[in-house]
């Protein structure tokens, strides 16, 4: 048997360099006569040469798009975010209270808003901190929060902020009276919206009996 | 393929040829390339020389595949349905791996249509005694694997060499090198069985 691998009969199969293989150049011989044969190309004049169009690129387009979108949309996001940040309070682990009890809270009054608006105190980190400092001179605690310049300031008792935690929003009395006639309104709404379905759903089932014994004569 | 290119490499060292001896040409270097900006352009002559380059390489791919006699008519659907996309073709130096492959995809549908309708072979009606012979080699190519049967029609049919084959396909000289070795090997075996050869 042949050594396949020895270079004289690679190369002359690769590129007729070196010895000739008689049974190649027999092959070679033989089907030579297969070859093609040229023949001019025949173009139809209905035949159209489409130049590239906006198709062509339009994929990559599209992804280009999606991905200064995605990084638009990166970078407000994280613009936002570091807005949210600044506004958030300063932390501390020490109580508010000099007692050193968990409890702590702060009164934001409108003056308190109108001369050091950016930072009030806050409660400590339990759940159920949640009292109110009723002087006005209190010392300011090291947990702070920011609250927005912007934000209107309300007076007498209204303009009492309960501070829970540090990551709990913040809601003036009047706010949480809003909150609770909202909460009963919805409540009312969706009691109605009970009672209608169970309307809708007695006349369903009212109907359906009726329905079977208008059709008791086709079942017998 | 991973095989394959082991192979390659070890069949590089044997031989002692350095790869870079056998690298392709730099595809800036290639005509097609500015060809096809012309043919883009408008310039339909351009297209006929383009066929001219590629049409050995489109013969031997059909031939690997279909009946003799439907190769020509082939070669030409081939070329005028290539015209009609070539704004898709996104890299102009890889026009020749392209269509190669509309070839191979229009060899299959011709064998998918004929499926349908009776299938008739004149390789090896009439025709002289060596052309007999030849259809008959051919037959038993076309037995061969895909790879193997492909580069040896283009190899012992067209006469292309094993670097311009790697060059109008897109393979690399060195899989080439290895569908040659290994379908020679494998022709071999079988014209053993063919006489008066």
């Amino acid at each position: 048997m042949k050594d396949h691998l020895k270079n004289n009969d690679d190369d002359y199969l690769w590129d007729q360099s070196g010895d000739a293989d008689p049974e190649i150049q027999r092959l070679e011989e033989l089907l030579g006569t297969l070859r093609y044969q040229p023949r001019a190309l025949v173009i139809p004049d209905d035949v159209k040469i489409s130049r590239p169009s906006f198709r062509r690129f339009g994929s990559r387009l599209a992804i280009a798009a999606t991905i200064l979108l995605a990084i638009g949309a990166g970078a407000l996001w994280l613009s936002l975010s570091h807005k949210e940040q600044a506004q958030v309070a300063h932390t501390n682990t020490k109580p508010a209270n000099a007692d050193g009890s968990l409890k702590a809270a702060a009164i934001v009054t409108e003056d308190v808003l109108e001369d050091i608006p950016i930072e009030v105190p806050v409660a400590a980190p339990t759940p159920d901190a949640y009292a109110v400092a009723t002087d006005k001179g209190s010392k300011p605690d090291s947990r702070h929060i920011k609250i927005p310049r912007g934000r209107t300031a309300q007076t007498g008792p209204a303009n009492e902020r309960h501070v829970k935690g540090p990551g709990t929003p913040v809601l003036a009395a009047n706010e949480l009276r809003d909150a609770e006639a909202s909460k009963q309104q919805l409540m009312l709404a969706l009691r109605y919206a009970s009672a209608k379905l169970n309307v809708a759903l007695k006349k369903t089932q009212n109907s359906n009996n009726r329905n079977l014994i208008n059709n008791q004569h086709r079942i017998g | 393929m991973f095989e394959l290119n082991a192979t390659a490499d070890q069949l590089l060292l044997m031989n002692g040829q350095p790869q870079a001896a056998i690298k392709q040409p730099p595809e800036e270097l290639r005509p097609e390339a500015s060809l096809i900006r012309s043919v883009l352009e408008g310039d339909r002559d351009q297209y006929g020389r383009l066929y001219d380059l590629y049409a050995p390489l489109v013969h031997g791919i059909v031939l690997a595949r279909v009946p003799r006699g439907e190769a020509e008519d082939l070669v030409q659907d081939i070329f005028l349905h290539a015209l009609k996309k070539l704004e898709t073709l996104r890299d102009p130096n890889a026009f020749g791996p392209w269509i190669g492959m509309i070839a191979r995809n229009r060899a299959m549908d011709f064998h998918r249509k004929s499926r349908e309708t009776v299938e008739v072979n004149d390789d090896h009606r009439g025709g002289t005694s060596t052309e007999t012979k030849a259809a008959e080699i051919l037959e038993i190519i076309r037995s061969l694997p895909d790879a193997y049967r492909e580069t040896l029609v283009l190899r012992l049919v067209e006469g292309m060499t094993g670097l311009e084959i790697a060059q109008r396909t897109g393979l690399t000289p060195a899989s080439v090198r290895v569908n040659l070795h290994r379908g020679m090997k494998l022709l071999r075996e079988k014209l053993g069985f063919v006489e008066g050869l």
